[in-house]
């Protein structure tokens, strides 16, 4: 079936790719906490704004090690609907976070990039992982 | 014998569901997701209202016969002054000297419109006196047409001093427009149809270069004459007047003007659709995959076969 030829490796790319964004950020973080700074920030303020976005993308990359390992685990790969709205989310994730870096986004627009597309998929794959291997729910 | 293909159609498919389903809130969310983000994308990447836009045109400048001119002479404070204000002149009785004044426009491509303005100020000198420095005032009507119509009093200001007492002064320069703020793009504009100089006023200040000049920059658009390549000769032989002779010339101006409603719409349309285009593309593969390969569940209503073929 081609959902399964198609869905499943364009989910899996689509991952892949918003954490590589997601790591790469990891190391390039600069520019987005200081375009979120005033202009004579003090280090107190840096480092405040720093760590936020820091544990902001260690989320991403654990929100996405909890979807990847349901993924190839088996609990969500042939749930279709579970795996649109996933494919969907980490690619406009990717996207945006690509913008986010490139064009030096301030820091507050990643927790909306974040809410959308990293709690979200994030969410459906715990309720999914719960449903199936916690409540022993056969599909 | 080898099968060609005569002719094809394409079959339509319909996927139906009723409201309250997941298919139902796949398609909305499809279609926002479509006309949404290439706003965003044509918004965010700058320039989708344009805000100011450029146009071309030589304005329709006259020459309005008004001058007001001081020469400074080497000796104390002394200077001879004259205008075409009456007022002014008799203020100024007493350094009153009366100049030979020579101006003539001329049209030279004959599109209706004056190009350059020939000026000649012969001003009678005694030989005991040397003039150090020369400021004069030329008063111009200055209309623009294209976008909306635009009419002030602007002026020109032909300055120069030097340490060596002069003969001639020789000022080749062009009229520049300047604006601090763009012009509208319909409409009448009078605002700055204002006289540079209080021609009723009886009072000395108000013909100082300095209120003149505070007054006439104060507005958002004035005129300058630019002169970069200005001749100063000395050498004035005996009898002879000190002359002030030049060109203004009328060029050519790049004009700011707001662009109007439609303009500014019609480059954002084409900049959305752009975008669009290829979101649509792309969210057509995304539902037709979706659809052909059910991942939400629909009801697929097949064309009704026909009675000698089965589908």
């Amino acid at each position: 079936m081609m959902a399964v030829t198609s869905l499943i490796p364009a989910r899996f790319l689509c991952m892949i790719s918003h954490l590589i964004i997601a790591i790469t950020l990891l190391w390039s973080r600069d520019g987005n906490v200081k375009s979120c700074l005033p202009e004579d920030y003090t280090d107190a303020q840096y480092r405040s704004v720093d760590t936020g976005l820091l544990i902001g993308l260690i989320l991403v990359i654990v929100f996405l090690a909890i979807e990847i390992i349901g993924f190839i685990s088996g609990v969500s790969m042939f749930i279709h609907l579970a795996g649109l709205i996933s494919t969907g989310a980490h690619a406009s994730g990717s996207i945006a976070l690509s913008y986010f870096l490139f064009e030096e986004w301030p820091c507050y627009t990643f927790w909306w990039i974040f809410s959308f597309c990293s709690v979200v998929p994030a969410l459906i794959e715990v309720v999914l992982l719960i449903g199936i291997a916690g409540l022993k729910k056969v599909k | 014998m080898a099968v060609i293909e005569l002719y094809n159609h394409p079959v339509l498919l319909r996927y139906r569901a009723s409201i309250c389903t997941k298919g139902t809130i796949f398609i909305i969310i499809v279609f926002l997701l479509t006309i949404i983000p290439p706003f965003f994308l044509a918004y965010r990447s700058e320039g989708f209202w344009i805000r100011e836009a450029f146009y071309r045109e030589q304005p329709d400048v006259h020459f309005k016969h008004q001058i007001l001119l001081v020469l400074y002479l080497n000796e104390g404070n002394s200077y001879i002054a004259w205008s075409t204000y009456p007022n002014f002149n008799l203020i100024e009785q007493n350094h009153l000297t009366i100049p030979v004044v020579k101006t003539r426009e001329e049209d030279i491509n004959r599109d209706g419109r004056n190009d350059k303005l020939y000026f000649s100020v012969e001003v009678p000198i005694p030989d005991s006196k040397n003039v150090q420095s020369v400021d004069m005032i030329l008063v111009f009507d200055y209309r623009l047409y294209r976008f909306s119509t635009f009419h002030m009093e602007s002026l020109a200001y032909i300055h120069h001093t030097s340490f060596a007492s002069g003969a001639q002064f020789i000022a080749e320069g062009d009229l520049k427009l300047h604006l601090k703020q763009p012009l509208a793009h319909k409409g009448t504009d009078s605002r700055y149809n204002v006289p540079v100089v209080d021609s009723d006023s009886v009072f000395a200040a108000d013909y100082t270069f300095s209120t003149i000049f505070n007054n006439y920059i104060s507005r958002n658009a004035t005129t300058s004459f630019v002169c970069d390549y200005p001749i100063w000769k000395t050498g004035r032989g005996a009898g002879q007047p000190f002359v002030i002779q030049g060109s203004v010339g009328y060029t050519e101006e790049l004009i700011m003007y707001v662009p109007g409603f439609w303009q500014t719409i019609k480059m954002g349309w084409i900049q959305y659709l752009a975008v669009l285009i290829i979101f649509i593309f792309i969210m057509e593969k995304v539902k037709k995959f979706v659809f052909e390969n059910q991942i939400i569940t629909t009801i697929i209503e097949r064309p009704i076969p026909t009675k000698n073929h089965v589908m």
